[in-house]
Formats: C-alpha cells, sequence, structure tokens
C-alpha cells in the first residue's frame, strides 16, 4: 500500500532574488511497512528533501516552483502537502508523520522532563485520553524503545540519559502516536557503532510490529545494507539511481554510485606494502593518564577519573597502528598524552630510544618537530585568521628550518604538492578551503617539519567517503615512501581495515586486544573486540552473496 | 565532490578577515551613521582652535602682522595637530596591526615631548585686547576663527555679560548657541571639549582593555589557580561603584581629567578580563592552537599570534560599548559640579542648564545633544560590529 508519494518535488532555498535549487525533480515512494533509504553525500539535498515533505523548512526562505506530496490516508484520500495550510500540517505531524533528528543531545528541550515531553505530544494529538490512560501510552512507548524502568525514567531531565538513550526517547516520541510514516534523518550518525547497531535492530523491530513507512536519511552504505528495502543515491539535489537495495548495491547503473560504493574504504584498491620496518619509534610503557575530581571549598582531591589505565603499545617506523574504540574510551587522552599535550600520571614514552616523559616544555620544543598531529575538526585545525603561507612558514620558522623566507615558502609550496594542493593555496585563508582540502593543509602543516611519527586523531570521519577515500589515499603513501610511523586514531572498522597494519582497541581505559589487522578482524579475541565489529554496518561480499535484501528483522544475537 | 565545488570558490580573490569585518561594517547604515559623527569629532576636536579662539588668526597692526593664534597654541593643540596625521599614515603603511600600535604610542611620546619643551604659550591670556584693539581702530587685517570666542573668553569686556539665549544676543556679538552663566561662547565651549569626550573615551577604555586582556588571557590559558584568583580579583573590581570610587577620589585629591580616565580605566576592566578569559578557555581547546603547541611554537606566538586574534571579535564589541559609558560617566560627573573647573565639560555645561531659576534650554539641548549623538555613535558602531562579526546574523542576511 503507497503511503507517501513524492512527485518531482523541486526546492528551491534563499531569498526574493536569489534562489539556489537544493531538490530538483526528485520522485519516490514509501509503501507501508517498507523502508526507503536516502543515500548521498553531504550537501546532495537529502535533509532538505524530508523537510521539504514534512514543510518545516524555514518560512519564506523556500519555494516549491514544481512537485507534489501525496499522502495517503487508510480510507483512500489523500493529503497534498506541499500545498496545506498549516492547520493541516500541524494535524498530520506527530500523528501521521514521526520525525527523528540526528542530534540527540540537542532534540530534547532540557528543562523538561522525558515525561512532560511525551505527554504534551500525547496532549496535542490525543486530547480524549485522560492523564492516567496519557501515562499508560507513555510507559507503555518507553518499554518498546527498551528504556528500563521507565516509571522512574519519565521524571528525569535529558541530561541524565546518554547519546543512545535520548534517542530512544526521540524514537518513542515519534512513536507514540503510532504515525503511518517515520522519517528519520541520519539518526544514528552522531551514535557510537554498537549503540548504532542497537537502534537500528529497534528501529527494525518496532516497524515490523507497526508495519510503519520509514524514509530514512543517511550517507553510510552499511547501514543502507542493514535497514533498507528500497534505496534511492541522491547528487546535487537530483536521484541518480533508485531501487531495490540488493540490486543497486550489488550491481549499480549508474557511475556515481559505482563511485561511491568503491570509495569505500574497505573496498578501496589496496597497493603491495613494502616490508615493515622493525625499527621502534614510539614505545609507551604502562602509561596512565588520571584526573582529579575535586570537591568541596578548598578543591580537595576526592578521587581519580581514570582517563588511560596503564596502556602499553609501540609504533615502528613505516607502520600504521590504528587504534580503535567507542567514544569516551580514552582515545584521544592517550594521543594527547604521547604528544605531550597532557601530563601523564604514571609510565613513560620513549621517542626514538629516547625518554620524554618528564621534559620541561622548553627541552621538549627541539622534539616538537619529530612528532606531529592532525586534529579531527576540519572546521578548527587551521587558525582561521592566518593565511596558510603563515601556518606553514612559522613552524619551520621557529625550528630553523631553511636559511629564509623564500627558502621555507619554496618547501611549502612542495609539501603542498604532496598532499595534492595547488600552490597559490599559500595565499588563501581557511575558509576558503572544503572540508578535506582543509585537512591535506592539515597534513601539509605537519608534514614541513619532517616528523618521524604522526598521530592522527579521527582525521576522516568529519569527511565524505569520497574525500575519505582520497585523503587515505595519501596517508597510504606517506607512509610507505617516507618510513612514517602513525598513530590512526579512529572508529571506522573500515578505514582500519584499509589503512592500518595493526590495530589496538581500547574499551573504558584500558587496552583490551592488540595484533596485526587481519588478526583481530578475522577472529577477534576480546568479547568487546567482537562487540565492536559486530556492531559495524558493513557493506561486504557476504552480504551481498547470501542475504538477498535487508537483514532478518526476527531477534538476533544480542549485543551486550 | 566537495573538493570540485570548491574549485569554484578558490577563484576569488583572498581577504583577510579583519578586511572582510571592515567591509561587511561599512556596508551597514547604522556603522556609518556611527563612524561619521566620531569622524566629524575627531576633526572639530584636532582644529578645535582654528575654529573657535579669541585670537586672531592674522592680525596685523601698525603695519606688524603677526599671529596670535599659533603664539597660543598650548602643547596639546600641537599634539593633536600632529597626531591625527600621523595616527593616519602609521594607518595606511602595510605593518602589522600590533605594530601599527606600537608606532603610533611612540610617536605620541614623541610629539608630546618636543612640543612640551618647545611651545610656551604666554602665562597671561588678555581675550580682550583684540577686540579693544579693533574699537580703537588700531587693526588693519584681521582674520578671525568663524566663532570669534575662546572657550574660556568670559567677555569681561562687555559688562553686561551673563547667561543669554542664542535669541536674545545684541546687536554686538552672535552666540549661536547663547552664553554660560559666566558668558562663554557655549559653541566654542562645546567645540573645545569635544576632546574631553574622545580623550576620556579612548584613554580610559584603552586602560581597561589593556589590564582586562592581559588578566583576562592569563586567566584563560592558564586556568586553574590562576584563573581563581582572577576571577576573585574581577569579582573584587566589579564590586567597586565608579561613580562613588571617583567621587571619593575628586574630594581627597581635587579634580583632574587623568585621574579621571585611570580611575575609570583600573574599574572598568573586569568585564573585558571576563570576555578574554571565556574566549580564551574556548580557544585553548581549539585544534589549532593544540597543533601550535605541538609544533613546539613559543608560548608569546601561541598567545599573540593564534589566540587573540581570534577571541577579538567579543572584545571589539564590547569596547565599543564601553567608549560610550565612560563618555557618560564623565559627563555625570561634571552634571554633579564635581567636575573640571574651568576647562570645558558637556556634563557641565548641561548642569548649568537646570542652575538658575529659568530652565535654559540652549544649555539642555547643546550639550545634551552632543553627548547623546557620541553615546549612540558608538552604541550603534558596537550594535554593527557585533553584527560584522557574528557568523551567524551574516549567514542569514545572505542566505
Amino acid at each position: 500500500m503507497k503511503l507517501l508519494e513524492v512527485e518531482s518535488l523541486v526546492t528551491e532555498l534563499g531569498e526574493t532574488d536569489n534562489w539556489l535549487r537544493a531538490v530538483n525533480g526528485i520522485s519516490l515512494t514509501v509503501n507501508a511497512g517498507e523502508t526507503y533509504c536516502l543515500v548521498g553525500e553531504s550537501g546532495s539535498g537529502k535533509s532538505v528533501t524530508a523537510l521539504s515533505i514534512m514543510g518545516l523548512l524555514p518560512a519564506d526562505r523556500f519555494r516549491h516552483p514544481d512537485g507534489r506530496v501525496w499522502l495517503h490516508e487508510p480510507g483512500g484520500e489523500a493529503l497534498e502537502l506541499l500545498n496545506a495550510n498549516d492547520e493541516q500540517l500541524r494535524s498530520v505531524r506527530g500523528r501521521r508523520i514521526g520525525m527523528i533528528f540526528q542530534e540527540p543531545m540537542t532534540s530534547l528541550n532540557p528543562v523538561l522532563t522525558i515525561g512532560e515531553q511525551l505527554d504534551e505530544v500525547l496532549r496535542i494529538h490525543q486530547p480524549d485520553l485522560n492523564a492516567e490512560a496519557r501515562r499508560e501510552r507513555i510507559l507503555t512507548a518507553l518499554e518498546e524503545v527498551l528504556i528500563s524502568d521507565p516509571a522512574n525514567r519519565i521524571l528525569e531531565y535529558p541530561h541524565r540519559l546518554s547519546g543512545g538513550q535520548r534517542q530512544r526517547v526521540m524514537i518513542a516520541m515519534a512513536l507514540i502516536c503510532e504515525p503511518a510514516l517515520l522519517i528519520a534523518d541520519e539518526p544514528t550518525t552522531a551514535l557510537d557503532v554498537t549503540v548504532q547497531a542497537e537502534i537500528l535492530k529497534l528501529m527494525r523491530e518496532l516497524q515490523a510490529r507497526y508495519g510503519m513507512g520509514m524514509l530514512f536519511i543517511t550517507h553510510d552504505f552499511g547501514v543502507v545494507a542493514q535497514i533498507a528495502d528500497t534505496v534511492g543515491v541522491m547528487r546535487h539535489g537530483e536521484l541518480v539511481e533508485s531501487g531495490k537495495t540488493f540490486d543497486v548495491l550489488s550491481n549499480p547503473q549508474h557511475a556515481y554510485t559505482r563511485s561511491l560504493i568503491a570509495a569505500l574504504p574497505e573496498r578501496l584498491p589496496r597497493s603491495p606494502r613494502p616490508p615493515a620496518s622493525a625499527q621502534t619509534l614510539l614505545a609507551v610503557d604502562n602509561l596512565s593518564v588520571y584526573f582529579p575530581i575535586r570537591q568541596g571549598l578548598m578543591r580537595r582531591v576526592v578521587d581519580q577519573f581514570h582517563a588511560v589505565d596503564e596502556v602499553s603499545l609501540q609504533v615502528n617506523a613505516g607502520e600504521v597502528l590504528a587504534l580503535v574504540g567507542e567514544s569516551g574510551c580514552g582515545k584521544t587522552t592517550l594521543g594527547r598524552a604521547l604528544l605531550r599535550l597532557q601530563a601523564a600520571t604514571t609510565g613513560s614514552i620513549h621517542l626514538e630510544g629516547r625518554d620524554i616523559t618528564h621534559l620541561s616544555r622548553a627541552e621538549m620544543r627541539p622534539l616538537r618537530r619529530r612528532m606531529q598531529v592532525v586534529f579531527q575538526d576540519p572546521g578548527s585545525s587551521l587558525n582561521p585568521r592566518l593565511p596558510i603561507h603563515t601556518s606553514l612558514i612559522e613552524p619551520m620558522r621557529v625550528h630553523g628550518i631553511g636559511e629564509d623566507d623564500n627558502a621555507r615558502t619554496r618547501r611549502a609550496v612542495r609539501f603542498l604538492e604532496r598532499v595534492e594542493m595547488p600552490a597559490d593555496s599559500l595565499w588563501r585563508y581557511p575558509h576558503e578551503f572544503s572540508g578535506g582540502q582543509r585537512q591535506r593543509l592539515a597534513i601539509a602543516r605537519a608534514l614541513v617539519l619532517e616528523p618521524r611519527f604522526i598521530l592522527c586523531d579521527e582525521i576522516t570521519s568529519a569527511l565524505d567517503v569520497s574525500v575519505q577515500a582520497g585523503i587515505l589515499r595519501l596517508l597510504r603513501e606517506l607512509v610507505d615512501e617516507d618510513g612514517i610511523g602513525m598513530l590512526f586514531i579512529t572508529h571506522n572498522m573500515g578505514v582500519v581495515d584499509y589503512l592500518a597494519d595493526r590495530m589496538a582497541v581500547m574499551h573504558k581505559a584500558r587496552l583490551v586486544e592488540t595484533g596485526r589487522t587481519a588478526a583481530v578482524m578475522a577472529d577477534p579475541q576480546n568479547l568487546h573486540t567482537k562487540t565492536l565489529l559486530d556492531a559495524v554496518p558493513r557493506l561486504n561480499e557476504s552480504f551481498l552473496q547470501t542475504r538477498s535484501g535487508r537483514a532478518p528483522t526476527e531477534p538476533e544475537t544480542s549485543c551486550q | 565532490m566537495t573538493e570540485l565545488s570548491a574549485d569554484t570558490d578558490m577563484k576569488q580573490p583572498s581577504q583577510p578577515w579583519t578586511t572582510q569585518v571592515a567591509a561587511s561594517l561599512l556596508r551597514r547604515t547604522s556603522a556609518r551613521i556611527g563612524l561619521s559623527w566620531i569622524g566629524l569629532l575627531v576633526i572639530i576636536a584636532t582644529f578645535s582652535p582654528f575654529l573657535a579662539s579669541s585670537h586672531p588668526l592674522y592680525l596685523v597692526v601698525d603695519g606688524q602682522a603677526s599671529s596670535p593664534l599659533l603664539q597660543h597654541m598650548t602643547p596639546l593643540d600641537w599634539i593633536w595637530l600632529s597626531g591625527l596625521p600621523m595616527i593616519l599614515v602609521i594607518a595606511l603603511l602595510p605593518l602589522p596591526l600590533w605594530k601599527k600600535f606600537l608606532s603610533v604610542l611612540i610617536g605620541l611620546a614623541f610629539t608630546a615631548m618636543i612640543a612640551y619643551t618647545l611651545a610656551s604659550p604666554p602665562a597671561l591670556v588678555i581675550y580682550e585686547q583684540y577686540r579693544e584693539l579693533e574699537d580703537t581702530g588700531k587693526v588693519e587685517t584681521i582674520i578671525r576663527a568663524p566663532i570669534p570666542y575662546s572657550a574660556k573668553d568670559y567677555l569681561r569686556d562687555y559688562a553686561d555679560t551673563g547667561i543669554e539665549s542664542p535669541l536674545l544676543t545684541s546687536e554686538q556679538r552672535t552666540h549661536w548657541m547663547g552664553t554660560d552663566e559666566n558668558g562663554a561662547d557655549v559653541a566654542s565651549r562645546m567645540i573645545h571639549a569635544s576632546r574631553i569626550a574622545l580623550g576620556i573615551g579612548f584613554i580610559a577604555t584603552g586602560i581597561a582593555l589593556v589590564i582586562g586582556t592581559i588578566i583576562g588571557g592569563l586567566m584563560g590559558y592558564f586556568s586553574g589557580i590562576v584563573d581563581i584568583i582572577g576571577m576573585r580579583l574581577v569579582e573584587i573590581f566589579e564590586a567597586i561603584p565608579t561613580l562613588f570610587l571617583l567621587l571619593s577620589f575628586v574630594a581627597f585629591f581635587g579634580r583632574s581629567i587623568y585621574m579621571m580616565m585611570v580611575i575609570i580605566g583600573i574599574t572598568a576592566w573586569s568585564g573585558y578580563a571576563r570576555y578574554v578569559r571565556a574566549e580564551f578557555l574556548k580557544l585553548r581547546q581549539q585544534d589549532f592552537v593544540q597543533a601550535a603547541v605541538a609544533c613546539g611554537l613559543p608560548l608569546r606566538s601561541i598567545l599573540f599570534r593564534h589566540m587573540l586574534p581570534n577571541g577579538l571579535a567579543p572584545l571589539l564589541v564590547a569596547t565599543s560599548f564601553g567608549v560610550a559609558s565612560a563618555i557618560l560617566a564623565e559627563a555625570t560627573l561634571s552634571f554633579l559640579g564635581l567636575g573640571l573647573i574651568d576647562d570645558p565639560s558637556w556634563g557641565q555645561l548641561l548642569n548649568q542648564a537646570v542652575q538658575s531659576s529659568t530652565f535654559n534650554w540652549w544649555l539642555a539641548v547643546f550639550p545634551g545633544g552632543a553627548i547623546f549623538l557620541t553615546v549612540f555613535s558608538y552604541n550603534l558602531l558596537g550594535e554593527s560590529l557585533r553584527d560584522a562579526v557574528d557568523p551567524h546574523t551574516n549567514r542569514s542576511k545572505r542566505a
């Protein structure tokens, strides 16, 4: 049964004389009990499509020159959403269409309890229910999304819940009026993979129970493979390809879909590796980082928070060690402690055989050029007020590389070519570059000092897959050709699979497993490693060979 | 895909952030209004001896040509006159901002030294002599300033002086804005008072800004115990009521414009320190600052090249509001009769409007209007600066 029908939808954003076409002639159909996945890179118009359907675009800043969106009612009549008035839209939103947003941290109102927020939805859409009945409904809804002890939970405020729990509450809120259609805009992107796996499983189960239609927006082909019945690939506001998930993923017709799937890190072509060097570059011994928890007037230390607990690892020259783990497990703190950006509580760090754990700031300075870092967020990794030239030249000047600024500029140009950026980038400012380009520039800034060791802290997690593929290829080359040692912090198993020689898994501040990537991936010894690997939604050969569609909805072995 | 689309943007000329903010500021009407009034005020303040003075610019008596105006110029007049072109020239030089700032300071100190050694106006000033000379017919040629009365010329030669409305002045004299209770020309006093208004705003805010940036920067960067001590210091200074401190200092040490500037400056820094601290706390965690530390850059470069320029935006906005409130503080003090004694000030003129039994409207309208316009201009400037540096308002304008 057809539930939602979008007919050549065109959405333009802008103002009186300046319109930008964000969605260009999209047609799709969502049937009851089915999931339609819209997949595409950032800026492809996925979210604008969802917002257009819900009528949630900013007032007076959009127009629809063309298109129809029909929401079919069970009785047979249909409501056209684009030209519906506010009253009609309000009655449809929440009751017929539920929506889940990407960011669980901000989609709940922090000053109201969970119960009050759920209650409000019910009060508006089901005014005939009395308080007692509403409470029953709320408790059932929270039980359905597997929130433990709902009777107490409804009295709590959102900050008491973790990201995954909040997303569950959001789902409960979207489903409480039993909508026929659920629109989910990247609902799992901000969550850890293990939590993502649970949420996806929950959504599949709920869909099977209520027979909802679902419009699911994502950028992750792994998620598509897990949840979608039908998939539509978007690019520049157009639907370039759509069809049954299995058909599209196993036999993509459009060149863009093919390039997107080929850009998945686990599917990138791998070049033969030079033999690994035995020279140890960086050795970490029993390193711990504790943060004191202070209380009271005198700021007395009452307890220690163990961010990193007795971690030992080593990185060889010409080797990539991947450090994986869930958010909050201490990966980034460990990285910062290695670089002496964060004081270590106990343990030792040796760089090329020299103990650097307790060197002073001044003694550390000449060693800084031996170890460099590239950070996660392309938006803040370069100083926005300085041209690239200054950002690249200043470290060289401080470390006495090159005789004068002309020589340094020539050097900077050479490294820009190395990271495949044009030489005239030197005179530009960071805001003129895209995320991927900024990460390349940040890599160039690290490289100009000719470091032996580079720490990469989730440097591709904010990037689109095709951009990520380019950066990963570049890093691979750097390690293979220059013999740099690299510690790559990530949560993306595909990236680990492509890039890392060895991997180390962290869980709750401790290192739980270390080993060669292929060995760990194939046969994880530790329970947490296993959980982490199982949770990763992947588009691998086994999926394409064995499954003819999405994963089955019957209960699987629990992840926990 | 993202990288391809960015290639088209690459053709745009690169502009530093400061240029972008300045350009976006100048596009706003309110900023233009504010800046033009402040600019006009700067010009009036600089050329005030030429605009309003009892001393003729050029005088020929008994075949002898002289320029009493130039002879009576005080060192302060010379500093203003040479300072403005100097600042304009330095502003146009291609130097980094802090070098410009430093050379302006050095230049001003240098001019002050020369001016105070060379310029020596006569200690006794007789304003009436030129009018008496004219009356006796000895004058062959005379060129006067547009308003031929000095700020402290109480017109003692006209025995009938006193408070006069601009509508009631006698045929002998024209006072565009009337006279005050001592008989001095209000227009002239207002022109000369513009220096005090500008000076107190800039210097008091400058002092507050320097103290606030240093203390706030240290608090934000080092945090921990430095932050705790710094914040207590901020709280102590926020508890001091500026106006009452000013009143007690005036009572004990007499009236001095410089003392007022310093007191307003050292009580107003706490707000700026809070802003800088908040910005630095935020910036310290930013990746590019961490990367700068990881590159082994010295602390000086991290603080002043990588952190301060990025945290400047809210400070600039606060500054323009701070200038306005410093001007108001001085005007308030003068209005209460505790300002300068003989030197002209807008607040003091305003005070006279209500002192006598009648309401002297011209003493309320003109100085009050000037205070209002100046404070309003700085507020307009602050508002537009806030919009110009805030990317959110920018985006909503464009989208």
